[in-house]
């Protein structure tokens, strides 16, 4: 089903659900872009994506689990409630929502997450197309339309004035339904106004079958991993910007009587991995950088049946050393 | 007396370096190669000759290539900017590395730029801008297909317009240029925040602490962040918790100044790598004037120049310690 919406209305729209909803919306703090909390202004209109990934508001990089307190011999364990209050979050990207999806057999199998199951199913995703490639980014390589997705409830594409609404979800539906903002449109009006992405690769950079295959052959070459991990510096930053990163550890923050279980991110790239359990299995750099490597581009596809990386390119834009996820890619294809 | 400078041209450049790995002078060699990215460069770790066919030395080269010296022993060439020098000469007074494995080729900066100040002087947003060209004394920014002429000022990272030693301290040759600030360098102004009450300063950094991540970018690319262990990945005990929240983070932070002050050169990288932006040049230039204030101490500009905190005198003017 396909609407359209102007700007103006988009925002008293939004306005309107602010009464039934938290709203977050881009807005840049400290010079970064993230989502924060509505107070009915305009929405952007250069906002290209966020640095921290939206994946934080789902699985938080600091989340109480539990709590115990201890009076008078007796011992109380309580869990954290799972998140209810409805939310809505404008400006997603089709990266991003993609990994949301990605995640969600991770934390929804075999062993649920409450937490994240809970702030999935709290929120409205409303996202927006992109009209700018991201530096870095290889979205469209890795099966990622840019100008469509059906990882939202409604996916917005701005068009002269307003926007071209799909509407994908009976929620979604329900919600754009109100005659005073949302008029109909159609599946030719959508298709036609489909957009050219500015600084695309005109070329695609590999192919993914191609990446798939090269990650399970070059797995044991370790001249290989040496080389292309040289330089790299272990440190967060490709883990914790990432979408798709899920590894977190557990922390007991304890005070006499009391003492709260805390889950916060962890990532495979610091020397100090898993040591909880003593020691690091992957004592040197390279065994650490294959491990990201190829859990995004073999184990969660053997797993999974899809690769664990959206291409968004936060990881390649910001490592420090520019040790760029994209070359690397490139060299196990060939 | 006059001495004798080795020059090397940039062509030279690639000779000396396979030079040095024939004859055994070095077993890495420590360089840039053209970034992916725009505006960054990849620190290119030769291992052999052939490594150095990718040796780039244009422009943008920010990386203070000292900090794999933590990591690659043995006999190592390195190109080096001035202020990066000062990090060899702090390596080399903390015991780290030895002078006489180190080859030092100076390479001349006309300045680094900061690609996020340049957008905020052109008044776009950092992923917008297509193009940073120098031009004689001035930088034409591309941005949104749009060309912008803008100063030195408005485009150098802050440090290089306090540059004070654009030439190295300490080579074995000089990549031919010139070696002089890109800027005459004035005195750096002292933060406003000095002037304020501590509880406005505390609001000011836990503000930003609380931004903090823990991704270690910061520690990791420091090149005096240099123990093989480091006190917030002890987990037995465990001294500071992994929760990025307000109070290990203070924790992370002043621990992590305290630890580099008299070796901490003001390199910058610490702060120019974080991915949230958080100002971490503030706290280091507070210490860098105190140590001088304090101690009469500059890092990494003379290897004499006992280290404040390696340093038992009698006299001491603090009984604490007597
Ligand atoms: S961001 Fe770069 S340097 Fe840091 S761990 Fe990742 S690849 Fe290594
Ligand atoms: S691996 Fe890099 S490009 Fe892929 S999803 Fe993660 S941050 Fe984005
Ligand atoms: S401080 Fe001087 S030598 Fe260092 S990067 Fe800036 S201009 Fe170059
Ligand atoms: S603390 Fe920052 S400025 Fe000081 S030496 Fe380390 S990276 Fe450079
Ligand atoms: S680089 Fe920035 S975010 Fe990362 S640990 Fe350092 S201050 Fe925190």
């Amino acid at each position: 089903m396909y609407r359209k919406i102007t700007r103006e209305k988009l925002r008293k729209w939004l306005i309107g659900l602010s009464a039934r909803a938290e709203i977050l919306v881009p807005a840049k703090m400290n010079g970064l872009w993230t989502f924060r909390l509505f107070h009915n202004q305009e929405l952007p209109q250069n906002f290209l994506n966020s640095r921290i990934p939206p994946k934080n508001l789902f699985f938080e990089p600091l989340k109480g689990l539990l709590g115990w307190k201890a009076a008078d011999g007796s011992f109380q364990v309580n869990s954290c409630p799972a998140p209810e209050a409805a939310r809505v979050i404008f400006g997603l990207k089709p990266c991003d929502a993609r990994a949301l999806r990605l995640l969600q057999p991770v934390f929804t199998g075999d062993y649920p997450d409450v937490f994240y199951a809970g702030n999935l199913s709290r929120t409205l995703l409303l996202g927006q197309a992109c009209r700018v490639q991201c530096q870095g980014s290889f979205c469209s390589e890795v099966g990622i339309d840019r100008q469509d997705s059906v990882d939202f409830d409604v996916f917005f594409r701005e068009i002269a004035g307003g926007y071209i609404v799909r509407v994908i979800t009976e929620k979604g539906n329900t919600l754009t339904g109100e005659k005073e903002f949302f008029e109909e449109s159609s599946a030719g009006e959508w298709n036609s106004a489909k957009e050219e992405i500015r600084g695309k690769n005109e070329i695609p950079l590999f192919n993914l079958e191609k990446v798939k295959a090269g990650a399970r052959e070059r797995f044991p070459d370790e001249d290989f991993w040496m080389r292309v991990s040289a330089k790299c510096i272990n440190c967060g930053i490709c883990t914790y910007l990432c979408p798709t990163c899920h590894c977190f550890d557990l922390c007991d923050l304890q005070r006499p009587g009391q003492g709260v279980r805390f889950r916060c991110f962890d990532s495979c790239a610091f020397p100090d991995f898993t040591k909880m359990a003593v020691h690091n299995p992957r004592e040197e750099k390279w065994r650490r950088y294959r491990q990201r490597v190829s859990h995004k581009f073999n184990f969660f596809y053997e797993n999974f049946q899809t690769v664990a990386c959206v291409g968004c390119g936060r990881c390649v834009a910001h490592c420090p050393v520019n040790l760029d996820l994209r070359e690397v890619l490139l060299e196990m294809a060939r | 007396m006059s001495e004798i400078i080795p020059e090397v041209s940039k062509d030279g450049l690639l000779d000396l370096g396979k030079k040095l790995f024939d004859e055994r002078r070095v077993d890495y060699f420590l360089g840039y190669k053209k970034g992916t990215v725009r505006f960054k460069t990849i620190p290119l770790i030769a291992r052999k000759g052939e490594d150095l066919q990718e040796l780039w030395v244009e422009d943008f080269f920010h990386a203070n290539l000292s900090l794999y010296l933590k990591e690659i022993k043995g006999r190592v060439g390195i190109l080096a900017k001035g202020c990066d020098s000062r990090s060899l000469v702090s390596l080399i007074k903390e015991g780290q590395i030895k002078r006489e494995d180190l080859y030092i080729v100076g390479i001349p900066c006309a300045g680094q730029v900061d690609p996020g100040k340049a957008a905020k002087a052109a008044s776009c947003e950092p992923e917008e801008l297509e193009e940073i060209i120098r031009r004689n004394q001035e930088f034409v920014i591309r941005a949104n297909g749009q060309e912008k002429t803008l100063s030195k000022t408005q485009v150098l990272l802050d440090k290089c317009l306090f540059c004070q030693y654009p030439r190295p301290l300490i080579f074995d040759s000089l990549l031919t240029g010139d070696y002089v600030a890109p800027v005459s360098p004035v005195a750096r102004a002292q933060d406003d925040l000095r002037q304020k009450p501590v509880s406005e300063k505390w609001a000011f950094w836990s503000g930003q602490f609380e931004r903090c991540i823990r991704c270690y970018a910061c520690r990791n690319v420091c090149p005096a962040c240099f123990c093989p262990r480091c006190i917030v990945e002890e987990n037995m005990p465990q001294w500071v918790s992994p929760l990025p929240a307000e109070g290990d983070n203070f924790v992370f932070h002043l621990m992590r100044l305290l630890h580099v002050a008299g070796t901490c050169v003001s390199c910058g990288e610490c702060q120019r790598v974080c991915p949230v932006e958080i100002p971490l040049m503030k706290l280091n230039e507070k210490m860098t004037d105190d140590l001088r204030e304090l101690f009469d101490f500059v890092a990494g500009v003379d290897l004499e120049k006992a280290l404040p905190f390696r340093t038992y005198r009698q006299e001491d003017p603090q009984d604490f310690i007597r």
